[in-house]
């Protein structure tokens, strides 16, 4: 095993944080200075993040995954929701 | 909302951007010396040390490659790609080949990250052409081994827009589902556009009733071909759109919604040279053949691809009033060199007589052109163009023929027979059309 690996489900659950902020970051930062290729780049690693998550016990879905975070079919916040836990 | 798909590359400095280019050229180079054996051989024939390519001239000392390498290195191990290959066969992911028009095909790798690439080169262009998140983007093509379009398809996707897959289908299902489901966009050869637009009024419909605001063109040079793009435009009631792309290169050329009847070329995911006969960087105004390079690239590289694609380059802010640094082809790709062909020693490209053709509305959309010995006079070569009446005129095809071999003579210095048959004579191609019929004996 390479000594990358993390030992266990919480290290494993905190480097998909991780993943999931710097995604957040970037995105932010394509939508502040208006560079699409960025921001949907960004966008795009969410997506395929999300498919990780799925696959790691316990790792949180980020809220509005598997769509278009800026509108909320629902008309509601999604605050609290958690799918996946 | 910008205009450009990444404005940090699209709108940066010329000076730093050759400087990039030159860094990706030498990162591009050393990878696929160290993992391509062909390329290895290669470069080592010509002396070349991948980290000793600091600049443009150096840049130049690396030996081109043309199409006929490609094709004998793959008649070799490992299957199928030979050792073109830069990467291991595990880290292929997407096979794709090209169309075998000037003879066999060649096999495209892809791994995961160049397929990436590929769709953000094509967003490079459909974002340019205005396509958005809210865009409905129908693909009428038959999805298959080439690569056309593929890319365009995932790049919708990236650009976050609705992808509808048309393959499959008859064209009178496809413009149907287009109506039924108010499709705003989509992509095929100028040739299928205005071939569906002849099947939607056969169909009953008036394809300018339809939703579609853009059209995005690919396969041929016909959206930069003033007569064709103001075909397809007044069809569909949209804006038309250019793209340039090889299999071998990716898609490396588009027009933007600016004031300008061209290409940019992508120059901050390609080296594109501009050379004359003698291998010399033409000057912008000049006409020359381009020399490719793909600059990220991993499985299957191609350092200096001869393309054999001819554009006039233009390079500066007044060619287009979008902001994009990038240099320019002015009027698209003029011709492949392996299309254009001696008449009775002059040089003809197939796309003169296409824009004489399509600007005249004396005929239809369809034509095709044969190129035959003289009965008589073995020396010398008769051109003759078949079009088609135009059913929504009342030109007589005695007017026709006239009006367009004046047209052809002017325009291409050759004087053509010209043969106006009646309308739906004339095959309807679905993808490129091959349009030259050579049929000389002695011709070289």
């Amino acid at each position: 095993m390479s000594e990358d690996a993390p030992d266990d489900l919480d290290e494993l659950r905190a480097l998909v944080a991780d993943l999931d902020a710097s995604a957040a970051a970037l995105r932010a930062y394509g939508e502040a200075n208006d560079v699409p290729a960025i921001e949907r780049g960004a966008k795009r690693v969410q997506g395929t993040l999300d498919s990780v998550k799925q696959n790691v016990p316990g790792a949180l879905v980020r809220d509005g995954a598997g769509g278009d975070d800026d509108a909320d079919p629902n008309g509601e916040s999604g605050e609290g929701h958690e799918p996946g836990r | 909302m910008s205009r450009m798909w990444n404005p940090m590359l699209e709108t940066m400095d010329r000076a730093d951007l050759r400087a990039l280019q030159v860094d990706r050229f030498r990162e591009q180079v050393r990878h696929a010396y160290d993992h391509s054996p062909f390329y290895r051989r290669k470069l080592d024939a010509a002396g070349i040390d991948p980290d000793g390519i600091q600049t443009f001239e150096d840049v130049r000392a690396v030996p081109t490659t043309k199409k006929g390498e490609l094709r004998e290195a793959q008649g070799g191990e490992p299957f199928p790609y030979g050792d073109l290959l830069a990467a291991s066969p595990e880290g292929v992911t997407e096979y794709h080949q090209t169309s075998g028009t000037t003879g066999e095909p060649v096999r495209q790798a892809d791994s995961w990250s160049d397929w990436e690439w590929w769709g953000d080169c094509w967003a490079t262009v459909l974002w340019a052409q205005g396509i958005r998140p809210d865009d409905r983007v129908f693909f009428p093509f038959s999805y298959n081994v080439f690569v056309a379009f593929w890319a365009a398809h995932y790049a919708c996707e990236r650009i976050g827009a609705e992808v509808v897959p048309g393959g499959n289908l008859s064209s009178a299902q496809r413009v149907r589902k287009m109506r039924e489901i108010d499709v705003t966009a989509f992509a095929s050869t100028p040739t299928y556009a205005l071939r569906l637009a002849e099947v939607a009024r056969e169909e009953g419909f008036e394809p300018t009733d339809f939703a579609v605001d853009t059209v995005v063109c690919a396969g041929e040079p016909g959206a930069s071909v003033p007569g064709t793009k103001a075909r397809i435009e007044e069809a569909w009631g949209a804006d038309v759109y250019d793209h340039a792309g090889a299999t071998e290169a990716g898609a490396w050329g588009f027009s933007c919604d600016g004031e300008s009847v061209g290409l940019h070329l992508n120059e901050a995911q390609f080296l594109i040279e501009v050379l004359d006969e003698d291998g010399e960087p033409v000057d912008p105004g000049e006409t020359g053949e381009i020399v490719i390079t793909p600059l990220n690239r991993t499985a299957q590289p191609y350092i200096r691809f001869e393309l054999r694609d001819e554009i006039g380059l233009r390079e500066g802010a007044a060619v287009c009033d979008c902001g994009r640094t990038f240099r320019f082809a002015e009027g698209g790709v003029l011709g492949r060199l392996d299309d254009l062909t001696k008449v009775n020693g002059v040089l003809l490209a197939p796309t003169a007589i296409e824009d004489a053709v399509r600007s005249y509305d004396g005929v239809s959309d369809e034509y095709e052109v044969i190129i035959d010995d003289h009965e008589e006079k073995p020396d010398l070569d008769v051109v003759t163009v078949v079009a088609e009446e135009n059913p929504e005129t009342d030109v007589s095809a005695d007017e026709a023929s006239e009006e367009l071999r004046k047209t052809l003579k002017q325009t291409t210095s050759i004087t053509c027979r010209i043969d106006v048959v009646p309308y739906e004579s004339l095959e309807r191609p679905e993808l490129k059309a091959d349009r030259l019929d050579d049929r000389r004996e002695n011709h070289v």
